[in-house]
């Protein structure tokens, strides 16, 4: 469970994210939709506890991430829109590595099956990341979301450069995460697939939620149309 | 956890080539220095082989001819017959006095390729001797030695630098830094144990290089205190690398670019091994300059000149100080009161040259305290105290050799006084027995480490509030 | 055709002053040059009175010498002292580590004494500060500070694509680059430097401007290598990261680990002979002045030449005859000795000039030392102008006493007329032209290196990728 509560931050003079709340149930695919600059990956940070907030609380599972950032890790994952691993090893180390980091240890054909279930071809579990693809790299860190078995879970543009069947892919993994319970936030710019993947999504204008919609209610073009009216 | 990283350290040190780089440079940097520190001994066992070689020819030569000339099969004039005290005491007498490396001399060069390690002893004035010196060209004395204490207190760092200057910063280029601190380990604790593992890895080689050491000196490691002293040597390396390794955390906390963190420790490290060293050398000079030497020998000019008007000022001066002497003095024997002459001469030099040796000590005194500024002055000087290479260890043999020096004045003066002018005691006159008392001195060296391991610690103070506002994103 | 040399050095100019850092390292640079200029010049003002005024206190003692025998005085001596050159204030050199004085007697060739550094201790030693060591040691640093990002840092940002598109010769972006850095760095040393100097002349008019242009030639082809070497790696570097990483590993190599292995191997290459042993050596070959053997030989020569049988009738003092020969006999070991001591350190001079085909830094050190006069060579000169002096001293002095025939020993006392007859000592610096061939080796592999460095520049840039 993800909870947000009068989250403000601050860089300098500008208002990143404005009395921002916000609460992701376990089992719910929350898209947050916005502009550039709107504060969408601001919330994520905030929550990953990577900068400090000026005001408010971020909870993971109700635990506040500032006073614990440690602790609330544990039960969180995190695809970054880049997923950037280590290049000198190969894909199965860096996963072991940051799955050992979380504190799994985990068997070699475990963490294949992560690899496999993240959809890596098979071969490329024992190559180098350097010669990697964008989107290889991409499952790696999926893999890595994976085997945290983590009850929250945070992307950040997770399908932007990503082909159209391997996003179709990613939207079915998605799905199955949130099947087991697990409470999904992710920033996109793509309403379709948000539409498509989501059960909420949140629309964030300088750093304020100004409106939140059930996908289940509306139609692509009915969102569409509501975004380009926030977005005057 | 700390199993794992270490074990991810070690094989990306291993797979970007850094770890098999660093061992080789370190082989060879290291290697060289020892091998040059171990030349410079081997040769000064080589000058001393041939000092006491020389020495013991002399004797022989002397014993010799003393026994023809007794035996009337030679003639020779007054002043050159070893069979006479005076005769023996001017022109054959030959005495060494010899300072033994060090156990630990191999690991440093340091002050004594400047200063005389085997000196000449006859009854000439031995303030000759503070001047005496061995032949090194001087552009090598100018530059330094490349032995072991200028690869640890200069390369040695540089080593630290290349393998610390990217931890965090450079995973923070490349994009990794958000996956890793997505995971439940706070960025301290990772920079620690990254850092941590760097640590023990510079520290395994160094010992390592101990234990090659000890191979080395395998002959003297027994000698009381040496191996204690090899360990101490160890205890203020190792002091000195954990002051660069938190110098580099205490870097990398601001958070800047690997370039930028680059940039910043060369520069420490040139504030650290050359500016403040250069600072303090030049206000040392400035503020407590050396007594000139200039000016030393217009005054022993002017004793000498004095001297040459009137020396039988010298004679009274000496009896007063020895009066059961002077009826022998009187009925004479011209060869003494020369000798009581220039022993006058002697001591008179020797007090201008002990104001100056007090003056030097003062300065010497104050530098001492300065060298709190700067951790390489702090190991260098615990370097030369461990190594006995150092100025105090230089001042104990010199103040050896004054004692022997007066030592064998009185023996043969005593004689010449007494009219014994008949010299046998060719194998009982006083010879020099070098006392290495550098080694009951290890309290510097433990102040050395305290001292180093607390700045270390202040930066790590320093370094911690900040650490735990890394900059993960840019703000 | 130079306008876009002249833009690219009006640009970069405007980036270096709005960079507070390179400001501090500009300022810090000029602050130490400043202070070891100011240090040095001092330390040579003091150093040169100091022996002026001894050499004084020494000739007036010997002219104000009591009634002596001539031989007498020859033991009694002189002291000389090795003058100062101006340009030691720049270039202090090895002077620290040689004696300062030799003491002029009857019968040998003594060796300095006095080395200041043996009088100093072990932090004086660590690291000199002299207007020349910072020079040679942080002017590449400062080129390097402010060169490094010169085109790598145009690649990382992406505006050197942009820089190339519009079709700029990167020969024009090189000269106004290596421009920008030249005129900084002339800005910060050029100021420090000309006030030494200035002070320098102002205390002795006898600089030689040949040497003082000599010198700021060679400097100016070491830091201009650096220049090269600077612009050329950030040229070719991946990253300014890398150029960086690159530019410290060489500026190390070149001011720390070279000039020290390259002492190091030149001593393993070509021993010296130890003190002890050399001095044994010369001692084992000397005869003696007073030698009974001598003093027969001498006696026996003069009765046959003058047809006498004893020393009474001689017209001729002998004892005089006798000493001038015991000197003489004594010349060729000397200049045997000192000789084979001089050129192992010579040799091994030559093998460290070789040496600086590794690292620039080994060539100025030698050439600047050369040029001022601080030098083992100069050194040298010195040396053999003293000995020269006291072989003048033991024949005015002896030749006085072959003049006066006397029975006894002793008892013929000079007096000043004679002391004054013995000119005052003077030394003169040595020819260029002798020292040229000496430091050849050095001077031409300087050269090589800086044009090495500027076909290594101006290729990368003829074949810039963006």
């Amino acid at each position: 469970m993800l909870e947000a509560s009068k989250l403000t931050k601050r860089y300098n003079a500008v208002i990143a994210l404005d009395a921002l709340d916000l609460l992701v149930e376990p089992g719910q695919i929350y898209c947050l939709l916005g502009p550039n600059g709107a504060g969408k990956t601001t919330t994520i940070n905030l929550f990953l506890g990577f900068i400090r907030p000026d005001g408010g609380t971020a909870r993971v599972n109700g635990q506040d991430v500032a006073s614990h950032s440690v602790e609330t890790k544990k039960d969180l994952a995190y695809i970054p829109e880049q997923v950037n691993l280590y290049r000198s090893l190969t894909g199965l180390e860096n996963l072991e590595f940051f799955t050992g980091l979380a504190g799994h240890d985990y068997p070699r054909d475990k963490l294949l099956e992560f690899l496999l279930a993240a959809g890596l071809p098979g071969g490329a579990a024992d190559q180098r990341v350097g010669a990697y693809s964008k989107g290889m790299r991409q499952k790696v860190g999926i893999a890595i979301a994976l085997a945290k078995n983590a009850k929250a879970l945070l992307l950040d543009e997770p399908t932007s450069g990503l082909d159209p069947l391997a996003s179709y892919e990613f939207s079915q993994l998605l799905r199955q995460l949130a099947k087991e319970k697990v409470a999904i936030l992710m920033t996109t710019h793509d309403l379709f697939r948000a539409k498509e993947v989501g059960s909420v999504i949140g629309i964030m204008r300088r750093g304020t939620l100004v409106t939140t919609m059930s996908t289940e209610q509306f139609s692509h073009t009915d969102m569409e149309k509501i975004y380009l009216e926030y977005m005057k | 956890m700390p199993r794992m990283i270490f074990k991810y350290e070690m094989r990306q040190l291993i797979a970007d080539r850094m770890f098999p780089t660093i061992t080789l440079m370190v082989i060879i940097v290291f290697g060289f220095g020892l091998w040059n520190g171990q030349r410079w001994v081997d040769y000064q066992y080589q000058v001393i082989a041939s000092a006491e070689q020389e020495q013991a020819s002399a004797l022989a030569r002397a014993k010799a001819q003393a026994e023809r000339v007794r035996a009337g099969m030679e003639e020779v004039s007054d002043w050159q017959n070893p069979a006479t005290t005076y005769g023996f005491m001017e022109y054959h007498l030959v005495s060494f006095a010899i300072k033994l490396p060090a156990p630990l001399a191999p690991l440093a060069v340091g002050q004594s390729d400047l200063y005389p390690f085997v000196l000449k002893i006859n009854t000439e004035p031995q303030s000759k001797l503070v001047s005496a010196h061995e032949n090194v060209n001087v552009r090598k004395l100018l530059l330094g030695p490349f032995d072991l204490a200028f690869v640890s207190i200069y390369l040695l760092p540089l080593l630290i630098f290349a393998l610390c200057y990217d931890v965090v910063a450079g995973e923070k280029e490349q994009g990794i830094l958000v996956l890793l601190a997505a995971q439940p380990v706070s960025l301290p604790q990772l920079l620690y144990l990254k850092i941590g593992f760097r640590l023990i890895l510079i520290i395994g080689i160094l010992t390592l290089l101990l234990i090659l050491i000890s191979g080395l000196i395998s002959d003297r490691l027994f000698e009381p205190q040496a191996a204690v002293q090899l360990l101490v040597w160890l205890g203020v390396v190792v002091a000195y690398s954990l002051f660069w390794f938190l110098l580099c955390v205490f870097i990398i906390s601001w958070g800047w670019k690997s370039a930028t963190n680059a940039l910043a420790l060369a520069g420490c490290w040139l504030l650290v091994v050359v500016l403040v060293p250069a600072g303090v050398s030049t206000w040392i000079t400035a503020a407590y300059p050396l007594p000139s030497r200039v000016e030393f020998i217009k005054t022993m000019r002017d004793n000498q000149e004095n001297a040459w008007k009137d020396p039988s000022q010298f004679i009274e001066k000496f009896l007063i100080d020895h009066p059961q002497l002077r009826p022998q003095v009187k009925d004479n024997g011209s060869w003494a009161s020369w000798s009581i002459m220039n022993r006058e001469i002697n001591r008179q030099i020797q007090v201008v040259e002990t104001e100056f040796a007090m003056q030097l000590q003062r300065q010497q005194h104050f530098v001492e305290w300065l060298k709190f500024l700067s951790p390489a002055l702090l190991v260098h000087s615990a370097f030369l105290d461990l190594t006995g290479t150092g100025i105090a260890s230089q001042r104990e043999f010199l103040s050896q050799v004054d004692l022997y020096h007066a030592e064998l004045e009185d023996y043969f003066i005593t004689k010449l006084i007494r009219k014994e002018i008949d010299f046998t005691g060719y194998d009982e006159f006083p010879r020099f027995h070098y006392k290495n008392i550098s080694s009951e001195k290890l309290q510097a060296s433990f102040v050395t480490c305290a001292a180093l391991a607390g700045q270390a610690f202040v930066l790590a103070v320093l370094g911690l509030p900040r650490l735990r506002r890394y900059p993960i994103v840019e703000e | 055709m130079t306008r876009p040399i002249w833009l690219v050095l009006v640009k970069e100019i405007r980036q270096m002053r709005r960079d507070a850092r390179l400001l501090a390292a500009g300022f810090l640079g000029f602050l130490l040059v400043a202070v070891a200029s100011f240090v040095g010049v001092q330390h040579h003002q003091i150093v040169t009175q100091q022996k002026r005024e001894a050499a004084q206190t020494e000739r007036s003692r010997w002219l104000n010498l009591s009634d002596l025998g001539p031989h007498g005085a020859a033991h009694f001596g002189i002291y000389v002292f090795k003058p100062e050159t101006p340009l030691m204030a720049f270039d202090p050199g090895v002077d620290q580590f040689l004696g300062v004085s030799v003491w002029l007697e009857a019968h040998k060739q003594n060796k300095f004494i006095y080395r200041p550094m043996q009088d100093a201790g072990a932090v004086q030693r660590f690291f000199n500060m002299t207007p020349a060591a910072i020079i040679q040691l942080l002017g590449p640093l400062i080129i390097i500070l402010l060169g490094f990002n010169a085109f790598a840092g145009e690649r990382d940002q992406g505006t050197l694509r942009q820089l190339l598109s519009i079709g700029v010769d990167g020969r024009f972006l090189l000269l106004g680059k290596a421009a920008a850095v030249t005129g900084v760095l002339f800005l910060v040393l050029v100021p420090a430097v000309a006030m030494a100097i200035a002070a320098g002349i102002g205390l002795s008019a006898d600089v030689s401007w040949l040497r003082l242009t000599l010198l700021v030639f060679v400097y100016c082809l070491y830091l201009g290598t650096f220049v090269g070497l600077t612009l050329a790696v950030t040229a070719r570097a991946g990253s300014a990261r890398s150029a960086l990483a690159f530019l410290l590993a060489f500026w190390v190599v070149n001011g720390f680990l070279v000039p020290r292995s390259v002492a190091e191997i030149a001593d393993w290459a070509i021993p010296l002979p130890s003190a002890t042993a050399w001095q044994a050596g010369m001692e084992a070959e000397i005869r003696d002045g007073h030698a009974t053997a001598l003093e027969l030989q001498v006696k026996r020569e003069l009765f046959a030449q003058y047809g006498v049988d004893n020393v009474d009738a001689l017209p001729v003092n002998w004892r005089g005859i006798m000493l001038q020969r015991g000197e003489e006999q004594n010349y060729p070991v000397f200049d045997a000795h000192f000789g084979k001591l001089f050129d192992g350190v010579r040799r091994q001079d030559i093998v460290y000039q070789w040496g600086g085909l590794l690292a620039p830094a080994v060539t100025i050190q030698s050439l600047s030392m050369g040029l001022a006069g601080s030098d083992f060579e100069h050194h040298k000169g010195f040396v053999r102008a003293a000995e020269e002096h006291r072989r003048v001293i033991q024949k005015t002095l002896n030749e006085e006493l072959t003049l006066h025939p006397e029975k006894e020993w002793g008892e013929y006392s000079a007096g000043p007329e004679l002391w004054a007859r013995v000119p005052e000592f003077q030394y003169a610096l040595p020819d260029l032209r002798d020292l040229m061939w000496h430091y050849a080796p050095a001077a031409l592999i300087l050269l090589a290196w800086c044009a090495l460095a500027w076909v290594l520049a101006l290729r990368s840039a003829t074949t810039l990728r963006p």
